[in-house]
């Protein structure tokens, strides 16, 4: 495999927003309109009731209830949303229009920038996820991962974990699941499964078996339409805190990963 | 409960139970903010409001002042934490909070509406009741009033 260094237009990160990479969220604050009836008052008597008047509330949605989010804010802005970013505390105010980010600085030894990327070379798949903008085994060479934490998980250790998926043409998927990135070898947990009707009123998830996969050579066959998804989640407190996922296409081929 | 401002931070201990920290006129874009108060299980952490790299266990995002507030063994204890630049100190101790005065309903009276809140009623883990204060402020604040002659 040819090393790729960490630009952050490699991970879809646009020029003016790498200053983001080594910040993290801080919390996120949602504003909705909802219909009121306001009193109307003439000195200090209620003379009337103006029914359903348009008024804006905000809810702020504290550190617990961003488990399950992004936590490192890449998703939202690798998608290419339009937001405003205001200079806020020392960290940042991200406003989405109804919806407003605040991030702070990441501390020492708290993971900021983690970004999956996959690579191609003939019949073989790399995985390049970066963590800290190093390639993720260099990261692990040099760093103890139970000294790193998430944002909102400063008791309790890291586990990060990543998953191959790949998914054929209707919909199908095939899963290859590593408990741990410090594991150099994928732990396959081969089930094909298949929504068996897609448009069905009820989902009748289908389990079949795994003919496209050798084991010796931990080779799949693949068909035209079929895609390769890599996630890459940490779960540091049994739920997901984060992941990031990237996907490209594939044609009839032998795909290996590595 | 003790509350100390040091610098950029301000240190909170405890005896134990659970520790709120409640923004008292939490605002984003001029709109109230129903928010569910921040929550600490530690007996000892600190507190900023600086996001640039300041170290602290939890951060404040809303310009105004905070009630820290504790629930153990049945009995609340507090503090009303502002914020400042006096002295080199980010914080100020404002005033420490009886288990009677966090209990104790306050009556903000606008018009016809009455906003009843009490400290107590800040060491929420649930919404509900935070979005139907943040509907009253918001009703309160639109009321309309007509010119008398």
């Amino acid at each position: 495999m040819n090393k790729v260094n960490y630009t952050p237009q490699l991970v879809g990160l646009a020029p003016e927003n790498e200053f983001l990479d080594d910040q993290v969220m801080n919390g996120k604050t949602a504003i909705t309109t909802v219909k009121l009836d306001v009193p109307i008052m003439k000195g200090t008597k209620l003379v009337g009731v103006s029914k359903k008047q348009d008024v804006q509330i905000a809810e702020d949605f504290g550190a617990m209830s961003l488990v399950d989010e992004d936590l490192l804010i890449a998703q939202h802005i690798k998608a290419g949303e339009d937001f405003e970013v205001e200079s806020f505390k020392g960290g940042y105010k991200l406003n989405f229009g109804s919806t407003v980010f605040f991030t702070r600085k990441a501390k020492p030894k708290e993971f900021s920038s983690i970004h999956a990327y996959i690579t191609r070379e003939d019949n073989v798949v790399y995985n390049h996820t970066f963590i800290e903008k190093q390639l993720w085994s260099d990261f692990l060479a040099s760093n103890n991962m139970s000294e790193w934490r998430m944002p909102f998980s400063p008791e309790s250790a890291s586990s990060l974990a990543v998953s191959w998926q790949m998914i054929d043409a209707n919909g199908g998927k095939w899963e290859c699941v590593a408990p741990s990135l410090q594991k150099p070898n994928y732990i396959v947990r081969l089930k094909h499964f298949y929504l068996s009707d897609p448009k069905a009123a009820s989902v009748n998830i289908v389990y079949g078996d795994t003919p496209s996969y050798d084991e010796a050579t931990h080779t799949f066959t693949v068909q035209a339409g079929c895609k390769i998804r890599l996630w890459f989640i940490n779960t540091p407190m049994g739920q997901k805190e984060w992941s990031d996922e990237v996907e490209f296409n594939l044609d009839t081929n032998q795909i290996k990963f590595f | 409960m003790q509350v100390i401002p040091n610098g950029n931070t301000f240190s909170v201990s405890t005896q134990g139970g659970d520790t709120f920290i409640a923004a008292l006129n939490p605002r984003v874009n001029g709109i109230f903010v129903a928010h569910v108060a921040e929550s600490s299980p530690r007996k000892n952490f600190t507190v900023t409001d600086l996001l640039d790299g300041t170290i602290a266990d939890e951060y404040l995002r809303y310009d105004c002042d905070h009630a820290v507030l504790n629930y153990f063994w049945g009995q609340y204890s507090g503090a009303i934490v502002k914020l400042t630049n006096e002295n080199g100190s980010r914080f100020q101790l404002v005033k420490m909070l009886s288990h009677a005065e966090c209990v104790e309903f306050h009556m903000d009276k606008v018009g016809v509406t009455v906003d009843a809140w009490n400290y107590a009623g800040m060491c929420n883990v649930a919404k509900r009741e935070e979005l139907r204060r943040a509907k009253m402020i918001a009703t309160q604040e639109a009321t309309i009033y007509k010119e008398t002659p």
